[in-house]
């Protein structure tokens, strides 16, 4: 009897998936931004070991971030550029031969240095990226991303 | 066999997620509302965007019915009015309400409700209800029930949405938002909703109108450091019961406008000191008729009735409340210092007043006493000490120093909070605190006070909590149960009697508990039952005990979701109230993504809750009766993204 009941602790403890209280930092959400911005790097370059630098990351990102994906701290280092929506990237990047992503669309739209926006539209998260700017570039994106492509 | 084990427990992190599965994984997360939570702040009841968009709450009243510990009930002028469980409060202030870092309270009577207890959910995101807190971080409001409301995040929204909704008996109502991030990082979010709400009722064969008009909007701009928002509410409604004596007006209506100004701004790389400064105005005006007399309690002299009550009221008046705050919070590994000052000026301006009494005299008395200024200034302090990774250790402390002027005195108040967080396992972790906090007097308590309590020392008394609580949470896999003992001890105590507030002279007691059990069947399909039970050692006048059970669940492009809230019978002074089943049920459709249709009906049984009143048509004896709160209701909505 005490033996089912330890495992049965055990059991139940090891399958908890729900949490008691949110004692620790909560960082899901950046975590999944930062899957997602490591898979969109992944699939602008078409290569697995991306180098990318977040003008003015935060303490949290910065820690969240480099589980998925090698941070640097500066544009020359870097390959795949993410800027966040009211950085002004002039300050940290001259270097127009990085790929640059944003978060803000009406940035994407203005600012012909980006080839494409992860940002919320209509409370979705969404992607798009600009089809002129990924032929300048000579971007070729994997197959699953081609529904991501507006054709302007 | 072992490479096989290894290669089935390495599967996951070896194929990274598919780009859509991703996107998915990152909306229910934001929807599951978990960002802003902090456990420190009390025992949480959180409901998410996922949790409003499933059970279809429309508006902020239907959750703050399920809340344990408390009954919502309509007072006589026909808005909302929450009371602790087991007593009929005519005088809010325990519970405080704030649209993001804006408090929202009523300057004159403490209570959000006229205005804002019951705000349409479009706009927003989620709503996380704090037992036990008392402002120890925000501002300098007290009290023991924190709703925070946060609106939607206008980054995160980028479009429009339209809500139409047409209800029963006539009712409508409209939403329209609009969001956008600019080039320069900024985004906005813009919100606007109309309302026409219509109730009429029969009280011994006449009849009672609770029909009213509501506006609201909301403004936000904002950018990752600065935060400036504007809200604004507006009603224009029937006095229902108003202040008759024979608790049918012959005519009267109440309106309120409440605007307020709001920003935020965060300095040093790591946003750590932070600026509030607000600015709140409310215009209320009032007018009733009733050739039988009102009730206005400062006018009336018992003595001199007949030349004293009126027969006529109208007043119009005007509250202003400034507030400036600035926090800094100091980090390391296990520590987390927060400390703070805030200043709040409140100011009160009788426009208009005048009064006929039953002689036919008119009066225009413009104030009942000479306190209309109140200064606060208030130090908060909060550590939070991280003994072992799985307990942390919790105390805060708030000094207010009050400034009154006319005859009240200034004051210096203090309340401290200690408590402990623990979690020796991953499933099970218990909770806490012990608060020793208070309730200052308002505008309204001090007018509204018993004539005959001697000095203004006397009306200028606070209500001191204390409060003792301890939540043990246990999880399985999709289940999540979890108990709340609460000891609640209440000194000077302030009690609406026929002549006015008095302080109960012994220390009223309370003790409560509450059971809430949580299943996820599978990702559709969710269960929660919850029960509250409170004694109290006064006199019940409301329900001690009550809970509920709901479900939600999809399939396809349908989702649905019932549920049944129930509030114990109890009885006083010979008076029985039923026991009260509010079932709702709602279905709703997603013709697209973008598209959406609802139907809902709520108090489906026709068992709502009901209030005791006082009927005083009789001059010798004030009559007792139950009343039901609210009648059955239907609402169609369409839902329209662009």
């Amino acid at each position: 009897m005490r033996t089912l009941l330890v495992s049965f602790v055990i059991a139940t403890t090891l399958s908890a998936q729900n949490y008691t209280f949110l004692v620790s930092e909560y960082t899901k959400e950046t975590e999944l931004e930062a899957k997602i911005v490591s898979n969109i790097a992944e699939a602008s370059l078409n290569k697995s070991e991306i180098r990318l630098f977040i003008p003015e990351i935060s303490e949290l990102e910065e820690r969240v971030y480099s589980n998925f994906v090698t941070l640097t701290s500066s544009c020359s280092e870097a390959d795949f550029v993410f800027v966040k929506r009211s950085v002004d990237v002039t300050e940290y990047c001259q270097d127009m031969d990085k790929v640059y992503v944003t978060n803000n669309y009406s940035k994407l739209l203005s600012d012909q240095r980006y080839i494409g926006a992860f940002f919320w539209q209509k409370s979705r998260p969404n992607i798009t990226f600009l089809n002129k700017r990924l032929q300048k570039k000579q971007i070729q994106l994997p197959s699953n991303y081609e529904k991501f492509v507006e054709d302007f | 066999m072992k490479k096989i084990l290894l290669a089935v427990l390495l599967a996951p992190m070896l194929f990274s997620q598919d780009i859509d599965s991703l996107l998915d994984e990152y909306q229910e997360t934001n929807n599951a509302s978990l960002q802003k939570v902090d456990e420190k702040l009390g025992h949480l009841s959180i409901y998410s965007q996922a949790d409003i968009q499933k059970m279809q709450y429309h508006k902020l009243g239907e959750i703050l019915q399920e809340l344990p510990h408390i009954n919502y009930n309509l007072n006589r002028l026909g808005h909302a009015s929450l009371s602790l469980a087991g007593t009929k409060t005519q005088l809010n202030g325990f519970i405080r309400f704030f649209i993001n870092d804006q408090e929202i309270s009523s300057l004159y009577t403490q209570s959000p409700f006229l205005n804002w207890g019951d705000i349409p959910l479009d706009f927003v995101e989620s709503v996380e209800i704090y037992y036990g807190d008392s402002s120890f971080a925000l501002g300098n409001e007290t009290g023991i029930y924190f709703v925070r409301i946060y609106t939607k995040e206008a980054y995160k929204q980028n479009g429009g949405e339209l809500i139409l909704r047409y209800l029963s008996k006539g009712a409508n109502a409209q939403s329209v938002m609009y969001a956008d991030t600019l080039q320069n990082g900024w985004s906005y979010y813009a919100f606007a909703n109309r309302e026409e709400l219509r109730d009429k009722r029969d009280y011994k064969d006449e009849r009672l109108f609770n029909n009213e008009k509501r506006e609201y909007l909301f403004f936000n701009i904002e950018n990752e450091r600065t935060d400036l928002q504007i809200g604004y509410a507006g009603v224009r409604k029937d006095s229902y019961m108003g202040l008759a004596f024979d608790v049918v007006p012959e005519s009267g209506a109440l309106e309120s406008k409440n605007l307020f100004i709001n920003t935020t701004h965060s300095f040093l790389e790591d946003k750590s000191l932070q600026a509030k400064f607000s600015v709140n105005q409310q215009e209320r005006m009032y007018r009733e008729e009733n050739a039988e007399g009102l009730a206005t309690i400062p006018i009336i002299d018992l003595e001199n009735a007949a030349a004293t009550i009126p027969k006529y009221f109208n007043e119009e008046l005007r509250y202003r409340k400034l507030n400036a705050y600035l926090s800094k919070t100091f980090s390391t590994q296990n520590n987390q210092l927060f400390a703070a000052l805030n200043f709040t000026q409140k100011k009160y301006k009788v426009l208009y007043r005048e009064n006929t009494n039953l002689l036919g005299e008119t009066f225009t008395p413009q104030r009942y006493n000479d306190f209309d200024k109140e200064t606060v200034y208030s130090l908060l302090l909060q550590d939070d000490f991280f003994l072992r990774k799985d307990l942390s250790l919790i105390a805060n402390f708030k000094l207010d120093k009050y400034e009154r002027n006319g005859d009240l005195e200034n004051t210096t108040e203090t309340m401290f909070r200690i408590g402990s967080i623990y979690t020796p396992l991953d499933n099970l972790g218990f909770k806490a605190f012990y608060t020793r906090t208070y309730l200052p007097p308002t505008f309204y308590s001090v007018e509204f006070m018993n004539k005959d309590e001697s000095t203004p020392d006397e009306k200028i008394k606070p209500q001191k909590y204390s409060l003792a609580t301890l939540e043990g949470v246990y999880t399985l896999s999709n289940t999540k149960f979890s108990v709340i003992y609460s000891n609640v001890r209440i000194d000077d105590f302030l009690y609406m009697t026929p002549v006015g507030f008095i302080h109960v002279p012994y220390t009223v007691k309370v003790e409560g508990i509450v059971f809430d059990l949580k299943h996820q069947f599978n990702d559709a399909y969710e269960l929660e039952l919850s029960y509250f039970d409170n004694h109290i050692s006064e006199i019940p006048n409301n329900a001690k005990s009550g809970g509920f059970v709901k479900m939600m669940g999809g399939y396809k492009a349908f989702s649905y979701f019932a549920s049944l809230i129930y509030r114990e019978s109890y009885s006083y002074m010979d008076v029985e109230a039923d026991a009260s089943y509010d079932l709702s049920l709602g279905l709703q459709y997603d013709y697209s993504k973008d598209i959406t249709f609802n139907i809902k009906g709520e108090n489906l049984l026709e068992k709502s809750t009901q209030t005791f009143y006082t009927d005083h048509s009789n001059s010798s004896y004030a009559e007792v009766f139950a009343f039901e709160d609210y009648e059955k209701r239907l609402s169609l909505s369409l839902r329209w993204k662009f």
